[in-house]
């Protein structure tokens, strides 16, 4: 800890700005999409217009373009240099002339003529021509144009490139030159004070550049930095002079976070969060920490009911150097998944490394910090370890430990589980935290999950096989106890909670949540495809008041057994039991609630597998 | 430097909003020192007198929290208190229902700190102020527990409890080495359009030491020296 968010951010900037690969805009420049590019003479006429980009199916894909910085247009007129749409470069919007349009176009003219007019460039005469000579009027019967109408018309925008030129007009290094100084001696009456980032004086920045890739958010362009509403300024300022950023620091860190949020790799989202990751520099360490984080976290394919084909498979996809880093990273991730310690494999891995988790979630027209998490390579994957050794648990079938985003799902009824939205918010954050600082589980999740075992048996939506003390349900409520057991020093329960039946487990609430697992075999045994189980009507009463249930359920599975063909060795099993239990208590106390569900799950699985062994 | 007084502040919450995340809230890792110097005007503050923070001890860990909350988005505007005062018939309530804001706060737990600070006496200092009486004055009022308004910790909502420490020994903080926490907001220069200042917070053992920016204090090697205030 002690790394800034937006400090990190931008140190992340000048690290991807200095590597060719990873293809970021320089100051005064932003990513953008063009659809169309208007090939002109040194004249100004148009020879011809070509579409930009690609065909994905029926849907076009525009063409990723550098292009000089936009406006941020949220009302009103504003032109945009040498990239906008056909409103503006042809004062035609969806085919028709309107007086917006034409005003539109004048507004666009009147700033290239004031950024071009004194450059001597035969590409910023060209386009000067071209503004001065073409009429909105010329649009219709102009058979170049007519081939791209369709594009032109759904506001694709618009870039120019001058006839045998190879580079596009706003490529050209004399119009960049241009541009940079215009855009150096306007800036709306600048303020000069104190950037909060980097300690210097320098001009503030007023506005914040729009985060895109924010998972869940209501508009197109929410800032994380911004002053939406009067009670959020103060001392009589306005904008941005309520956080004085410098011009290049606001630049550099949205440059940064938009990239982040733009690149699978280094995105995911859980809940209503979304979560981007980053290290100090690429590298060995940065691959196997993200690999990590995406099984801890999830992606968002495994969360997803449906099961949408949106997210990625973290170590298919990764970028991996070297085959032999490659196979190290790969053998330090499948222990870390373990849960096991890798002090071994870690050589040549640098431990001091700085690694950020950056969690952010959509609110109105901004963008929210849900956590923050600055640490060094070693500490994080200790922790990350230590997370995945809690909240490894037996299970039928699966393969990797429950992610932290499949976990939040299983807090939702499964009538609702269509929305990301109705995943409680409140429970990321702190959950986050705690898998990368190794601090206890929220205890309001661990809550809200045996409450939603509590009450799922009397949904009848619920489907039959998933409800109840689900697989995740349990891996979670035996972390949580886990890890409250070792941070109160709680010796005996920590080593009492495996992930497997442990029959040395001798407390109450989890010797009555396998009494109770046996009971209903017994039954189900006595009547084999039976749909209703003890477990539908008395789960809920016997895991919190179990002094007034279990004898009522011992006395009917007295008479399960003597019915039932196998009866005897059931009976055993619940001999066994109950020799470790001297009385049944009048309540249980909602630790001893997540136990009871622990042995009834670790109960069910045990049995399970002996079912397995026999056939 | 006579006069110095050390008080003891704990809490179960605190916001020491960011600037720059202000809007939704996140807090700085630790107390700024202007948030130090509005709990001492809380409890004593004349205008002939003026809250300088020397230290600010950290003692407990820093942990943060999430909260989401309701809170109104508009301001009483200036302009209708100006024309309740010249006796017009203006509304002058603010309907809290009816002009909401969800905003969401990343904010710090169980925090405790103990603030260094000194006074000085300002050109509105009469005759009768002497540091000595405006030391007594405070000193008493602090052993008492006594304030103008409740001290608290960044956002009213988190009240700050309080006690001098005299002759007793500081309490430890659980901070071991060096840590830099960034540039941080010192205070907003008032006389100069309320232009906030940073200042470069270093936590040496749990223990940040403040310069006075007023006078041109700050790291010899940082920029903040850089302009006179």
């Amino acid at each position: 800890m002690g790394v800034l968010i937006l400090n990190a951010l931008v140190e992340l900037y000048d690290r991807l700005v200095a590597d060719p690969k990873a293809d970021v805009a320089q100051p005064g420049y932003c990513a953008a999409n063009a659809s169309v590019v208007l090939v002109i003479t040194r004249g100004g006429r148009i020879t011809s217009a070509v579409p930009l980009g690609s065909q994905q199916g029926s849907r076009d894909i525009p063409l990723k373009l550098k292009v000089p910085d936009r406006v941020k247009r949220t009302s009103g007129d504003a032109a945009n240099f040498l990239c906008d749409n056909a409103e503006y470069f042809l004062g035609v919007q969806g085919g028709e002339i309107s007086e917006r349009s034409k005003r539109r176009f004048d507004l666009a003219r009147e700033l290239h003529r004031r950024v071009l007019g004194p450059v001597a460039d035969e590409g910023a005469q060209a386009v000067l021509t071209f503004f001065d000579s073409w009429k909105p009027e010329d649009y219709r019967g102009n058979e170049k144009l007519e081939q791209v109408s369709d594009v032109l018309s759904s506001g694709g925008n618009i870039v120019f490139r001058v006839e045998g030129d190879s580079m596009f007009v706003h490529e050209r290094s004399a119009i960049r030159r241009a541009w940079e100084l215009y855009k150096a001696s306007t800036g709306p009456e600048v303020k000069v004070g104190q950037c909060l980032i980097t300690g210097d004086w320098g001009p503030i920045a007023r506005l914040h550049k729009s985060i895109s890739g924010i998972a869940g958010s209501k508009t197109a362009q929410p800032t994380l930095v911004s002053f939406n509403f009067a009670a959020a300024e103060s001392y009589g300022k306005s904008q941005g002079n309520n956080s004085p950023v410098g011009e290049r620091a606001a630049f550099a860190y949205a440059t940064a976070l938009n990239w982040l949020t733009t690149n699978e790799r280094h995105r995911m989202v859980m809940g209503d969060t979304t979560v981007v990751f980053w290290a100090e520099r690429t590298g060995p360490e940065e691959d196997l920490l993200l690999d990590v984080l995406a099984c801890a976290v999830g992606s968002y394919a495994q969360n997803e009911p449906e099961g949408g084909a949106e997210g990625v498979d973290a170590t298919k996809d990764s970028a991996h150097n070297d085959e032999e880093s490659a196979l190290r990273v790969r053998s330090v991730l499948e222990r870390i998944t373990r849960g096991q310690a890798v002090t071994e494999d870690m050589i040549g891995f640098d431990q001091d490394l700085r690694f950020f988790v950056l969690g952010l979630a959509p609110n109105v027209a901004r963008v929210t910090v849900r956590s923050w998490n600055a640490n060094t390579f070693g500490a994080l994957l200790e922790h990350v370890r230590q997370h995945f050794s809690d909240v490894a648990l037996v299970a039928p079938e699966v393969e990797r430990p429950v992610s932290a985003g499949r976990l939040l799902w299983e807090t939702v009824p499964a009538a609702s589980r269509r929305k990301r939205e109705n995943v409680p918010s409140g429970f990321v954050g702190p959950l986050m935290r705690a898998i990368l600082e190794g601090s206890m589980y929220p205890h309001s999740l661990y809550a809200a999950v045996l409450e939603r075992v509590r009450s799922d048996s009397n949904d009848p939506e619920v489907p039959r096989v998933e409800r109840k003390v689900t697989y995740p349900r349990a891996a979670y409520i035996k972390a949580y106890l886990k890890r409250k057991a070792r941070v109160t020093g709680n010796k005996t329960l920590e080593e009492a909670l495996t992930a497997m039946l442990n029959a040395e487990n001798k407390n109450r609430g989890y010797l009555l949540g396998r009494l109770f697992a046996l009971l209903e075999k017994a039954q189900q045994d006595a009547n084999p495809g039976i749909n209703t189980t003890i477990k539908d009507r008395y789960y809920a009463s016997a895991s919190a008041t179990p002094g007034t249930v279990f004898p009522v359920l011992l006395r009917l599975a007295q008479h399960h057994i003597a019915k039932s063909e196998y009866g005897g060795y059931v009976d055993r099993l619940i001999e066994d039991v109950l020799r470790d239990l001297d009385c049944f208590p009048a309540h249980l106390n909602l630790d001893d609630q997540g136990l009871f569900a622990l042995g009834y799950y670790h109960q069910k699985d045990a049995l399970y597998r002996k079912a397995e062994h026999l056939s | 430097m006579g006069y110095g007084i050390k008080l003891l502040v704990w809490g179960d919450y605190a916001c020491f909003t960011r600037p720059e995340m202000k809007a939704e809230r996140v807090s700085y890792e630790v107390m700024t020192p202007s948030a130090a110097r509005g709990i001492l005007e809380a409890i004593h503050w004349k205008p002939a007198i003026r809250w300088v923070i020397d230290r600010i001890h950290v003692l407990n860990e820093i942990r943060f929290d999430n909260i989401r909350r309701n809170e109104v988005a508009g301001k009483i505007p200036t302009r209708t208190i100006v024309e309740a005062m010249r006796g017009k018939e203006v509304d002058l309530h603010q309907y809290a229902a009816d002009d909401r804001q969800q905003r969401a706060a990343m904010l710090l737990r169980d925090v405790a700190y103990v603030i260094e600070a000194h006074f000085e006496l300002t050109d509105k200092a009469g005759p009768g102020d002497t540091a000595d009486k405006h030391y007594n004055m405070a000193v008493r009022r602090m052993r008492e527990g006594q304030c103008f308004h409740r001290p608290y910790f960044g956002c009213r909502e988190f009240p700050v409890a309080f006690r001098l420490i005299e002759g007793q020994e500081t309490p430890s903080s659980c901070h071991k080495g060096e840590r830099d926490l960034g540039w941080m907001l010192w205070d907003i220069d008032f006389d100069n359009d309320m232009t906030p200042r940073f200042f470069r917070a270093v936590m040496r053992d749990g223990v940040i030491d403040v310069p006075d920016l007023r006078k041109g204090g700050g790291r010899p090697d940082s920029e903040c020296t850089g302009r006179a205030v």
